[in-house]
């Protein structure tokens, strides 16, 4: 007689998200910086921060530095950083 | 009763052992297979409905039904009055201040270490005498393991993609342990949490492996029991460094050395806290935080001053005090379980409600 096994793996939570706006160009545009402050990056972000301002040249830079690294950036800071921006960069160093 | 959960079917016993792992629904160890009749069990003690969403775990997203914590506490052997402790531990776990989704990624080396406190403790069996952190309890063991296979089957806690912990350790496969209210002589875990006595809750905290510690309570004054407990909790590899919760298991001989010398939990809290420092000029060589870091420890202490003191409790409710285990000998073993810092694995209670 054969034994039936039901299967212990949670469905994954299915986000709805809007469909990505594709930018032509990043020259001039709105640059969202989030970074995470992890000692291991400090040299590397601030170089690319630096890089992307001399060659981009954005409108506006919105940075976010998280506080703790290891937990996502509050909520509210990045729903300001999303409609304060046209592009981010997203900094994880580890 | 109605399972929305695919079935699988297996030809004999040793057959559904083996479908277990090749569906990667274990992380290791052998798995009770996860059978109608059992599930059902559960379900029926439970009284609630198996669609009911607990949360949704990281960091793979899986949202946990009643009914998948159900299939997974069988896959530990749990008896159906463990679940709504399970429960409650997940619903801790889920609370933003513990950060389960980084918690189950971070290359450090922490579990949830989940604390039983409160009546269910006598009337489930839990083992607070000898080995209570350790083997021989039904309950602590399938409890932990439950938990565990949570954070695995529904969490999607697989190491290397995406969990990163650089070594892991035994506590990520059950980690669990339980009061001891009679050999504890302050007032129940529960109570300090903000519970009622008669409540039964479970308290999680993201920690490492635990760390004996040998404090002489059968022969030295309280005074030489807090240096020693101290002096584990302030080492430089520690993430406590940087603040945040750690859990302290007491002996019972050491929690009466410490009573009887008149001290209240809190005036323990409080003197580990004030003697668990290092000088700055120590502090300074553990780098893993930059100067410039939010939770650097120069944000308590001036960095300019060598002999200033670093400390690693920043706070009497960071050092959660646990009384459990046998009477021992007169080294008065206790069990530091250090956490995650600052970053997360904050400790959580919930009260547990039984049917």
């Amino acid at each position: 007689m054969s034994i039936e096994l039901f299967d212990p793996v949670g469905e994954v939570e299915v986000v709805q998200r809007q469909a990505v706006r594709a930018l032509q160009s990043l020259k001039g545009k709105r640059v969202g910086c989030i970074f995470n402050q992890h000692v291991s990056a400090l040299a590397f972000w601030k170089a690319l921060e630096s890089e992307i301002e001399k060659t981009l040249q954005p409108a506006s830079v919105f940075r976010i530095y998280k506080a703790n690294t290891w937990a996502p950036a509050p909520r509210a800071e990045a729903n300001r950083l999303l409609e304060a921006t046209d592009y981010a960069l997203v900094g994880v160093g580890a | 009763m109605q399972l929305s959960s695919r079935v699988f079917e297996a030809a004999d016993l040793e057959a559904a052992v083996e479908f277990c792992y090749e569906q990667k629904w274990t992380d290791g160890l052998p798995v009770v297979p996860p059978t109608r009749g059992a599930i059902e069990r559960i379900l029926a003690y439970l009284k609630r409905d198996p669609d009911e969403i607990v949360g949704v775990v990281p960091p793979r997203n899986g949202v946990a039904t009643i009914e998948k914590i159900a299939i997974n506490c069988v896959m530990a052997g749990c008896k159906p009055e463990y679940v709504p402790i399970v429960i409650a531990a997940v619903e801790a776990m889920l609370e933003e201040r513990f950060n389960l989704n980084g918690v189950q990624t971070t290359t450090h080396a922490c579990a949830p270490l989940c604390v039983v406190s409160g009546p269910a403790v006598k009337t489930l069996g839990f083992n607070t005498r000898e080995g209570a952190l350790g083997h021989g309890c039904r309950a602590a063991a399938t409890i932990g393991r439950a938990v565990r296979l949570i954070l695995w089957n529904i969490g999607g806690g697989y190491p290397g993609e995406p969990c990163k912990t650089t070594l892991g350790h035994p506590g990520y496969f059950s980690f669990c342990v339980a009061e001891d209210q009679d050999a504890n002589p302050w007032e129940p875990l529960q109570v300090e949490r903000g519970f009622q006595s008669g409540d039964t809750v479970v308290t999680v905290t993201a920690t490492t492996a635990p760390y004996s510690v040998a404090t002489g309570a059968g022969y030295s004054p309280a005074a030489d029991v807090l240096y020693l407990l101290a002096d584990s909790i302030a080492t430089l590899g520690s993430n406590n460094i940087t603040g945040g919760d750690m859990v302290l298991v007491l002996g019972p001989m050491a929690a009466k050395n410490l009573a009887d010398a008149g001290l209240t939990k809190l005036q323990v809290q409080a003197e580990i806290m004030r003697l668990a420092t290092r000088p700055v000029r120590e502090a300074k060589r553990r780098r893993s935080i930059s100067a410039t870091h939010p939770m650097h420890w120069s944000k308590v202490v001036d960095a300019n001053d060598d002999e200033a003191r670093v400390p690693w409790v920043r706070s009497p409710a960071n050092l959660v005090i646990v009384v459990s285990g046998g009477w021992g000998s007169g080294a008065g073993f206790c069990a530091l379980c250090s956490g995650w810092g600052a970053l997360g694995g904050y400790t959580v209670s919930k009260r547990v409600e039984f049917p």
